[in-house]
């Protein structure tokens, strides 16, 4: 092998569903193995919120799309000796794959390191994968490859229904799905044909016990299972949505070590160098047993079972790739005995998925064989009671814990029925189920779930309904219920007292958590790093804490919708400047997907939620100061809380937090300023509403002042739309006041984001959206610097940020949303926390904001470069993962939608912008031929020009009858498509079918058309043609302003002219 | 539950909730940190007259199956016919079993075997103490005082050594025949012997093997509990074995026996290996492997004669866990090739009997 010196490594571009933050710890991981060797990094990765693509991780970065017409040209560029497929996901994989195929690394001769690429394409066509494994006499699940509908339904009677359907070449299993029947089948088959060209279908194994190892080979032929992990939901379930423990909890010794032997045997007969993943279904009564999946990548799942037991997976996975054996590592966590082991667990871990369903529209509820969550928490105890609400309380759904009186209120059959279909809150429907007096047996047969489980849960029920009814609340059922993980706050509610008397009285029994570290060896070997938890199933500490200067930093909590691995970078920011400062770092984070959680960025970190109770457990032995503004919103929702306990707390005062996220007082501080804002009010009841919606005159945008998950906020434009939303709400507004404010139609909208130090700000950044007010800031497009905003402009903005921080006393970072009409700026809000934008801005300017948040926080003088960007223009654009969403909407709203964001880099608007919108994984039109239903006369207007320059670069237009008409009178001609209604053919459905186009662009009439289902009557025919260009995977704008700049962009670059250039050549 | 109590010699005393037999029960506190097998290890005989303290908080999941014999003195899910622990000590409750195979309760089982287990001990705590001030006695008693009743045993592997000689056939009339000689041997061993189509005779800790040589192929020594250096009749045998030129195989406390036999000296490590991730290398390959322990004696590696070379050593740290004759097949391991509990990676040894 020849000498490798430098490697190219994927990343995996945006976090989507199925595709999360995991890549961003595997890939810095990854990034620390190889400079410890000496190695040169290239990074390609267009997650520009990632640590991996921040400065000192990778030589070089590349903000570029991971797919091989441009990856190859970075190749021929950086000339890399090898390159690095499995720390990117199956996006990074994929790359490699075409790649090979295409003979560009033979061509550069770029050796691919660690698992042959041979291997790699056998674990990824099911047929040879199949044939291999069963060669050496490994049972795989019987079923094969079909490729066309037809002979699917023949192979589906073969097996007999259920059949089981999956997708090669996909992430989290698109087009998966169980048939129960041939019209299901054909539904399936029909989806799934729409992304790929393979599907499997297999006997279905639905129920039986699903199991997964993580299996590490290195070049010598040695392995080793470094954890394994059992699903508490049956297979059926997607492992991503499923609660998942480790180690696995109900296997015999015997069971436990064949699957081990098993994932051994295929390991080494697939010939993987590194790490893989292999998923088991094992029948839970006679203990026969399916290789349902093999990974041969760094997964979800072993980022999850690297958090799980301190064995940092992907950091061994890159040493193995250079030629490394397992035997001259060192475990890094004892730092005195070696790598070649597999960790021994003291405790118990549970993963519970993060879904945010209720923020799509149209979308299908229940969970299943297709990923629909967005994040996950981990949690770890010593017991599994403990465990699991714990896990509960940190997916930050509003949930106390596995017995929530609010899933009471259904009657039985109600809860039988979704004990069988299940849906994000089973967890809370089988606690009620006990509850009510529905049998554990009854339950299991239902769900599926091993009863080892659910006699746990009925546990934590019997505790529950204790706690309700014992006389008073004494030392035995209060150490009982902790050890059993309730909550201070359940306990008081249960009880009747305050969360403070519960933890004041607990506190004076002495009934506190231990803190334990996470050794790998079961205590065997002591532990050279304070990776940590909490339990009360100890009766002792292994962690003292020091009097040393330290500074607690809270991370983010589970990734989901509005927050991601932006915050992740925040935090981990703010910790290595910390220790520039030579400050020590205690860092307080549940999410196993993150690089926070890595052990060795910190000094101290507690894997624990982020619930007041535990945040004050954590200050009680610390007793530091905190940094809640770098995590988004759920550790600054904490800073009034703790500043009324005179918890110390860097940065802003916790008061003037308040002050900003107060609506009242806010407004009233910008009116004193004399700073606009639009008209807004509140009402109690719906006279009220009616009432000030026409005081502040529609459209309107209304939201409920109280929300759980961010439901309901909407665009009303007329008192017909408002008696209806009113009618559907499920809220008592007399108790939750409504908001009502004026909506700015046609409003340019910008980010402010900056720094202050005691009221004057050191540094900021302007972005502006390319999408007109009413799409939320974390689904528009940003521009950095500028692009349409005047410098007269910019300047009143300036002066309005700076009189508002001045007020507020800013001390540490913030974000200004404004609105500007006509030239005149409007404030929307103001958050005195990092927003999602600091890293896209921090690394667009060159200009570190959480450093200098940091500096400011701790008080050192800050000192910030002057200047900004004008040689370039950076664009950040959002990634959304509608195609996971069975049904939802891909339509942008005031509520945000988008899972993940990656931005790029260009000379222009224009070259940045493609750039970036190829990284999201949107094709370049392959064909010119558009698809166009422009609702509504504003979005007609805005687009003519852009459908003319289509018209110009040769584009055929096909349009809806409306849109057809429009284009007609401005001479710009296109070919009429149908609706449905009429009955007449080619209809739309005909049209998108035929996929003879290079994308669509399909603009919601009116806001509400996108509004929550129970709003909207029926299926709409633009929802139909947004939807079917989904789920046939055309390209598609929903929004015309960036479907005009895309229309430009296109007009401006092909793929050929888009300039390859690193971030450093950005200057 | 009844409240119970461990107490150690030093003075400790800890309380948690009795299981199964409620009963004083006393024994050297050693641990072990696997997390699955705890059927295997209450019935290893290597574990007889010890308190095992499980590091793995959540013990009894899944139950403990009915015995299942599979011919005389051999069971199919046990390592033994009895469970050899003296007491059993965990961190949570075991009364909620789930599993298809289980016939009754982790807690019903020790019942019926009249063995104490103590429940809700801070076991990591424990662990970290037996870690640092090496293996210690203790009682499990309601009587809340340590009172070392146990009476005195001179040899453990007499205690645990079946008294008779045992014949299993081999898998062919003409099979190759292996005599084991028994100070308490695991199950799983005999049943690997067996599944390579070798007749077994198993005879006696201390029963003369000179007789049976020349009606078998090879010769294995078993594990068993306690100090090698209790077993000098067995040291004995081994060097007039090693004197004919036949295969010979040690595992565990055979692995000690045949180091002493051959010269080499054995020490006790402050708290053993006892667990089922311990790293092994092969010293003139280099290949690693996982393997299955439980031992709290160890060879001494300057001590190894010079016809002798170090088979095998501990990754972890460095301690020998295999001696193999440079020229014979004369070998031995101080892990359990068998796994039961744990990983089978290495039960490839029992196949080099064959050659």
């Amino acid at each position: 092998m020849k000498r490798i010196q430098k490697v190219l490594l994927l990343g995996s571009g945006a976090l989507k569903i199925g595709e999360a933050g995991e890549f961003d710890y595997s890939g810095t991981q990854a990034i620390k193995a190889l400079k410890e060797e000496g190695v040169q990094i290239i990074l390609v990765n267009p997650n520009i919120a990632t640590i991996q693509t921040s400065e000192g991780y990778a030589d070089k970065i590349y903000f570029l799309p991971v797919t091989a017409p441009f990856v190859a040209k970075v190749i021929a560029k950086e000339k890399p000796d090898g390159i690095l497929l499995s720390f990117g996901g199956q996006t990074a994989l994929n790359c490699g794959i075409e790649l090979h195929k295409t003979g560009v690394l033979k061509r550069h001769n770029v050796v691919i390191l660690g698992t042959p690429i041979a291997a790699i394409i056998a674990t990824e066509d099911r047929e040879k994968f199949s044939a291999r494994l069963h060669r050496i006499g490994l049972k795989t699940a019987k079923g094969k490859v079909v490729t066309s509908v037809g002979e699917g339904l023949t192979l589906a009677k073969q097996l007999g229904y259920p059949v089981m359907l999956r997708t090669g070449f996909a992430l989290g299993g698109t087009g998966s799905g169980i048939a129960k029947n041939a019209t299901i089948l054909k539904a399936l088959l029909n989806s799934a044909f729409s992304v790929g060209s393979q599907v499997i279908l297999e006997e279905c194994l639905y129920g039986w016990k699903e199991v997964e190892y993580e299996v590490v080979r290195d070049k010598d032929d040695n392995c080793i299972t470094v954890c394994n992990m059992e699903n508490f939901d049956p297979v059926g379930i997607h492992t991503g949505e499923s609660i998942v423990v480790a180690p696995s909890q109900t296997l015999t010794d015997r069971e436990y070590f064949e699957l081990r032997d098993i994932s051994i045997r295929t390991i080494r007969e697939l010939g993987i160098v590194g790490e893989c993943n292999i998923q088991f279904a094992l029948h839970p009564k006679s203990g026969d047993w399916r290789i349902i999946e093999v990974n041969a990548r760094l997964s979800r799942s072993s980022a999850l079972a690297s958090k799980a037991t301190g064995y940092p997976l992907a950091y061994i996975a890159a040493k193995l790739a250079l030629g490394k054996t397992l035997a001259d590592l060192r475990n890094s966590v004892t730092k005195s005995t070696s790598a070649f082991f597999e960790p021994s667990l003291d405790y118990i871990v549970v993963k519970i998925p993060r879904w945010d369903l209720e923020k799509y529209t149209n979308v299908d509820l229940t969970i299943g064989s297709e990923m629909k969550s967005v994040g996950e928490v981990m949690a770890i105890a010593r017991t599994f009671k403990e465990a699991i609400q714990k896990a509960v309380r940190a997916s930050g759904q509003g949930y106390e814990g596995v017995v929530d009186e609010r899933e009471m209120n259904q009657t039985n059959e109600k809860l039988r029925a979704r004990l069988k279909t299940p849906d994000p809150r089973r967890l809370f429907v089988i606690g009620a189920a006990m509850a009510k007096g529905i049998t554990v047996d009854e339950i299991a047969k239902l769900t599926g779930i091993d009863r080892w489980y659910l006699y746990s849960i009925e546990r934590i029920v019997g505790t529950y309904n204790k706690l309700k009814t014992a006389p008073g609340l004494s030392k035995e059922v209060l150490a009982d219920a902790k050890r059993q993980g309730f909550s201070d706050k359940q306990i008081s509610v249960v009880r009747q007292m305050s969360e403070d008397e519960v933890r004041r009285k607990r506190k004076k029994f002495g009934i506190v958590p231990q803190v334990l570290r996470i050794d790998t060896m079961a205590g065997e070997f002591p532990a050279k790093t304070n990776y940590l938890y909490m339990t009360y199933a100890a009766k002792q500490s292994d962690h003292t804490p020091t009097s040393e200067h330290k500074v607690i930093v809270l991370g983010s909590g589970p990734y989901s919708i509005g927050t991601s691995v932006e915050f992740d970078w925040c935090a981990v920011t703010t910790v290595a400047r910390l220790r520039h400062h030579g400050i020590k770092s205690v860092m307080v984070n549940c999410n196993p997907e993150t690089v926070s959680t890595d052990y060795d960025h910190s000094d101290y970190l507690y894997f624990e939620e982020l619930s007041l109770e535990r945040v004050l457990d954590i200050y009680d032995l610390e007793r530091s100061p905190f940094i809640l503004s770098v995590g988004g919103q759920t550790p600054n929702n904490l800073a009034p809380k703790l500043d009324k306990l005179g918890i110390p707390i860097l940065g802003s005062d916790a008061k003037t937090i308040v002050a900003a996220e107060n609506r009242h007082a806010f407004s009233k501080l910008l009116d004193d300023l004399g700073i606009r804002q639009p008209a807004w009010g509140e009402a109690k009841s719906p006279a009220e509403s009616l009432a000030m919606a026409k005081r502040v005159g529609f459209p309107v945008l209304i939201r409920p002042s109280f929300v759980l998950s961010g439901k309901a906020m909407l665009v009303i434009e007329n008192e017909e739309q408002l008696a209806t939303y009113l009618r559907h709400l499920d809220l008592e507004i007399s108790k939750h006041p409504l908001v009502i404010s004026k909506f700015l139609q046609g409003a340019t909208e910008c980010d402010f984001d900056g720094v202050a130090q005691n009221g004057v700000i050191v540094a900021s950044a302007l972005s502006e959206h390319v999408e007109h007010g009413g799409v939320h800031s974390g689904d528009a497009t940003l521009v950095v610097p500028p692009c349409s905003i005047s410098e007269h402009v910019q300047h009143t903005l300036l002066v309005d940020a700076e009189r508002i921080v001045k007020n507020l006393r800013v001390n540490g970072p913030f974000n200004i949303q404004f609105l500007l009409v006509d030239g005149k700026p409007y404030v929307i809000e103001c958050n005195l926390r990092a927003s999602r934008s600091f890293p896209f801005v921090s690394k667009a300017m060159r200009e570190n904001f959480i450093n200098l948040a940091t500096d400011a926080a701790l008080g050192k003088s800050v000192k910030p470069h002057p200047g900004k960007p004008t040689q370039y223009i950076a664009v950040k654009v959002p990634q959304f993962s509608f195609q996971r969403l069975r049904g939802a909407d891909p339509v942008l709203r005031v509520e945000m939608s988008s899972t993940g964001e990656v931005a790029a880099f260009g000379r222009n608007i224009h070259e940045a912008y493609l750039t970036a919108i190829l990284s999201t994984g949107m094709r370049y039109p392959q064909m010119r031929s558009v698809f166009l239903s422009l609702g509504g006369i504003a979005a007609k207007r805005t687009f003519v020009a852009g459908a003319k320059k289509l018209q110009d670069m040769g584009y055929v237009l096909h349009a809806t009858e409306g849109t057809h008409e429009f284009l007609d009178e401005f001479g710009v001609p296109s070919k009429k498509v149908e609706k449905l209604h009429d009955g007449k053919h080619p209809n739309y459905r005909d049209f998108l079918r035929e996929g003879r186009i290079g994308f669509s662009l399909v603009i919601p009439e009116r806001f509400t058309d996108n509004t929550k289902r129970e709003v909207v009557q029926g299926l709409s025919d633009g929802y139909l043609m947004r939807r079917m260009s989904i789920d046939l995977g055309i390209p598609i704008f929903t929004n015309a302003q960036t479907a005009r700049l895309f229309v430009e962009s296109i007009a401006s670059y092909t793929i050929e002219d888009l300039e390859i250039r690193s971030w450093n050549e950005y200057k | 539950m009844p409240k119970t109590y461990l107490c150690l010699e030093d003075g400790e005393i800890i309380e948690g909730e009795a299981f199964g037999y409620v009963g004083a029960s006393c024994g050297e506190v050693v641990f072990s940190t696997a997390m699955t097998g705890y059927c295997q290890s209450l019935t290893d005989p290597s574990f007889a007259g010890q308190l095992l303290v499980f590091t793995y908080p959540l013990i009894g999941n899944y139950g403990v199956p009915a015995p299942e014999k599979i011919a005389p003195h051999l069971m199919a899910n046990f390592e033994s016919e009895r469970i050899w622990v003296a007491g059993a000590v965990v961190s949570s409750d075991v009364e909620t079993p789930s599993h298809y195979q289980m016939a009754q309760s982790l807690s019903e089982w020790l019942r019926d075997h009249r063995v104490a287990g103590i429940a809700h001990v801070d076991t990591r705590a424990l662990t970290q103490k037996i870690r640092e001030k090496g293996c210690l006695r203790g009682v499990i008693t309601p009587a809340k005082r340590f009172e070392w009743n146990s009476e005195p045993v001179a040899n453990l592997v007499q205690k645990v050594s079946l008294p008779n000689v045992t014949e299993y056939a081999p898998k062919k009339p003409n099979g190759k025949r292996v005599l084991l000689l028994d100070c308490g041997v695991k199950h799983g061993i005999l049943r690997e012997l067996l599944a390579r189509g070798f007749g077994v005779r198993r005879i006696p800790w201390d029963m003369d093997p000179m007789p049976y040589l020349k009606e078998i192929d090879g010769v294995v020594c078993s594990n068993g509990p306690g100090d090698p250096k209790d077993c000098k009749i067995t040291i004995q045998h081994i060097r007039k074995i090693l004197d004919v030129d036949i295969p010979f195989l040690g595992v565990c406390l055979g692995h000690q026996l045949l180091a002493l036999a051959v010269g080499a000296d054995t020490y006790k490590l402050p708290y053993g290996h006892r667990g089922v991730n311990q790293p092994c290398q092969d010293v003139a390959t280099g290949r690693a492997y996982i393997t299955s322990q439980n031992h709290g004696y160890a060879v001494d590696r300057k001590t190894i004669p010079k016809e002798y070379e170090e088979w095998f050593i501990n990754l972890n740290d460095n301690t020998n866990e295999g001696l193999r004759h440079k020229k014979k097949m004369i070998a031995s391991t101080q892990f359990h090739p068998e796994g039961n509990p744990g990983p089978f990676d290495t039960n490839w040894i029992f196949s080099l009997l064959e050659q």
